[in-house]
């Protein structure tokens, strides 16, 4: 294993000089608690990451340190060559880091498309004055603002539902909401947190493909926390095993298939979810 | 790119147009009495209209209101005041002072942009805090401005306060501040900064990971809720024609937030209707108090109608639906950002 995440048994997945994403020692504590610890990640860009491990083991845990919700105790971030540990959340979606959360967070008084723009704002951001006297160039940007909205959400297939308030939806048009939410943030690296929960099988197959589609059309670095085995199995060349906050697998889905820790403290007991 | 002559604001200037007959109507017949009371519906329209920004939109429940009220209206006063009274009152302060003596429009602006920058620094601080320790630390702050009204001698004479102010505040200044305010809050709330307030008082980690910086967000509000709090007490300072620190009282705070709240925070409309009933309300009661001989019972009445109207409608008036004048004519609501999104 090159640059030395510090993993046992990683394998596969050699990283090659300045990865797209390089994680080093990340860890936090919470009281008593360890959430985290030492995690390591050496990612290429264009690369689809799955992430598994039990509950509590500490997946969501590592996205809200990706993502700044969460100051890390211990470790190092650093994404294109930028050290971006403990940067504040809306600096690290303006350094191309996307998310979406596990306990679904559209903004509820706002419409479907809103929420859409709302982060479509992080890149379309007119001044004050512009905006109280509806200036030509406010509205163009409104106007484009409009149309990637538009675009996205066609993607998404919630297009018809735009002007549903925002948690007005069916379970899994909340779930691409997100998504939706996500991308038009324009990210380098989008953090998907169990986008296939409470989804039924329909769904989720759909949403393997879209995943598959826009990891390829946007040429985009993905990690994907999910607990649906087969899903993961199937849609991810690299995965990582989480359990008690410790890496304990890394490598591709055949070699995690039959490594013996991760049968043991994961997919022994509770590979039959999907 | 459309057309500027949409149905919407045919509506609007129709409305306008509505809105300057009557005031000239009511001008021309209405007694000292009643016109006072038509320009307070103004002022407050101004105030509530203002505080929805920060306690409707952005989430940021303020009691400083009459804070910034107090700045504009000090400031303003300091500005207008004739040069008799000047030589009266502020024989202290440098001669250039005495002799300067601005127009009340100048005069009125100039109290919003003092109210707005000092709400920067202020902003920087209080806006650590959310939620109950912020609404605290905003009544700190009227504690503080109150204070110095009351003690900085040289130029707000204490307890003393400023007077022979001339009587500038008329319906139209009253109203015509009313629409710029409601204009200037409507066109930030359906702009990239209100879906950002909205996202901001929904769920601000939400926000903050699609990109949003919160705390600036919150900045803005809040400043640009204290530039019109500022007019405000400049409007108030020039219709009473003399203020002292009583005059920006808690209960002045506190009116027009429960204006808000009843009209329906989230709701630029609702902050309007708000403040016209809560200024009218408590008049026609105490007109039947007087009729009725049954001093004190207004008050009673409109406190048990709040409590009834925080049990039963809670969300106020209007929620954080609004009255449009699109809506008036069609079916569908025109703008997706006031959808009122149900409880779950
Ligand atoms: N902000 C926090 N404060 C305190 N403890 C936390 C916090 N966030 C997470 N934890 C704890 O850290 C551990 C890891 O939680 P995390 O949410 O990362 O697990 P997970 O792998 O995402 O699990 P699941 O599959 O159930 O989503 C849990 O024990 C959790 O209770
Ligand atoms: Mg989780």
């Amino acid at each position: 294993m090159a640059n030395g995440t510090g993993v046992a048994g990683a394998s596969a997945a050699t990283a090659s000089e300045g990865a797209f994403l390089e994680v080093a020692g990340l860890g936090v504590t919470f009281g008593g608690l360890t959430a985290l610890s030492g995690f390591g990640l050496n990612l290429e860009q264009g690369r689809l990451l799955g992430i598994i491990g039990p509950n509590g083991a500490g997946k969501t845990t590592l996205f809200n340190l990706l993502t700044g919700l969460v100051r890390p105790t211990t470790g190092s971030v650093v994404l294109e060559g930028r050290d971006i540990t403990g940067a504040k959340p809306h600096v690290l979606a303006d350094a191309g880091v996307a998310r979406t959360f596990q306990n679904i967070r559209n903004i509820r008084g706002l419409s479907v498309i809103d929420n859409v723009k709302v982060a479509l704002g992080l890149h379309e951001s007119p001044s004050l004055l512009s905006t109280i006297f509806f200036t030509p160039a406010y509205r163009s940007g409104q106007f484009r603002t409009e149309q990637k909205a538009r675009t996205l959400l066609q993607l998404l297939n919630l297009d018809d539902v735009r002007n549903l308030p925002g948690d007005g939806l069916p379970y899994g048009a909340q779930r691409r909401l997100e998504i939706a939410c996500a991308l038009a943030l324009e990210p380098k690296l989008l953090l998907l947190d169990e986008p296939a929960a409470g989804m039924n099988p329909t769904e989720t197959i759909e949403l393997m493909e879209l995943i598959k589609r826009v990891h390829r059309e946007f040429g985009l670095t993905i990690m994907l926390i999910e607990h649906n085995v087969h899903f993961i199995m199937n849609t991810c060349e690299r995965i990582q095993v989480l359990n008690y906050g410790q890496l304990i697998a890394d490598g591709e889905p055949s070699y995690i298939r039959k490594h013996p820790a991760v049968i043991e403290a994961y997919l022994g007991a509770g590979a039959h979810d999907a | 790119m459309k057309s500027i002559i949409t149905r919407k604001n045919v509506v609007l200037l129709g409305g306008l147009v509505l809105l300057v007959i009557l005031l000239g109507v009511a001008d021309a017949t209405l007694n000292n009495y009643y016109l006072r009371i038509l320009q307070l519906i103004g002022i407050y329209i101004v105030l509530t209209a203002s505080l929805n920004l920060t306690n409707g939109f952005t989430g940021d429940f303020s009691l400083g209101h009459a804070a910034f009220m107090a700045i504009g209206g000090y400031t303003s006063a300091l500005l207008t005041m004739p040069l008799a009274a000047r030589a009266l009152q502020l024989a202290e302060l440098p001669v250039w002072f005495q002799e300067f003596v601005s127009p009340f429009p100048l005069a009125t602006v100039f109290g919003g942009i003092l109210a707005a920058i000092i709400a920067l620094p202020v902003g920087l601080v209080v806006l650590r805090l959310r939620g109950h320790y912020l609404a605290v630390a905003t009544l700190g702050l009227l504690i503080i401005v109150k204070s110095i009204a009351s003690n900085w001698e040289p130029v707000t004479r204490g307890a003393r306060g400023l007077s022979g102010l001339n009587a500038e505040t008329n319906l139209w200044w009253a109203f015509g501040w009313a629409v710029i305010t409601i204009f200037v809050v409507w066109r930030m709330v359906h702009s990239p900064f209100g879906r950002s307030m909205i996202a901001v008082r929904d769920d601000s980690v939400a926000a903050a990971s699609r990109g949003v910086h919160v705390f600036r967000i919150r900045l803005v509000a809040f400043i640009m809720s204290a530039f019109f709090g500022g007019v405000g007490g400049a409007l108030l300072a020039h219709q009473l024609t003399a203020i002292t620190p009583p005059t920006f009282s808690f209960d002045l705070t506190f009116l027009i937030v429960i204006m808000l709240v009843i009209g329906g925070s989230g709701s630029v409309t609702g902050s309007v209707i708000g403040a016209i009933i809560m200024t009218i309300l408590p008049v026609i009661l105490r007109d039947l108090e007087r009729r009725f001989d049954l001093p004190g019972v207004s008050q009673i009445i409109i406190a048990a109608a709040l409590i009834a109207f925080m049990i039963f409608r809670r969300q106020g008036l209007m929620g954080h639906r609004e009255l449009h004048p699109s809506t008036w004519f069609m079916k569908k609501p025109a703008t997706p950002a006031s959808v009122d999104a149900p409880q779950q």
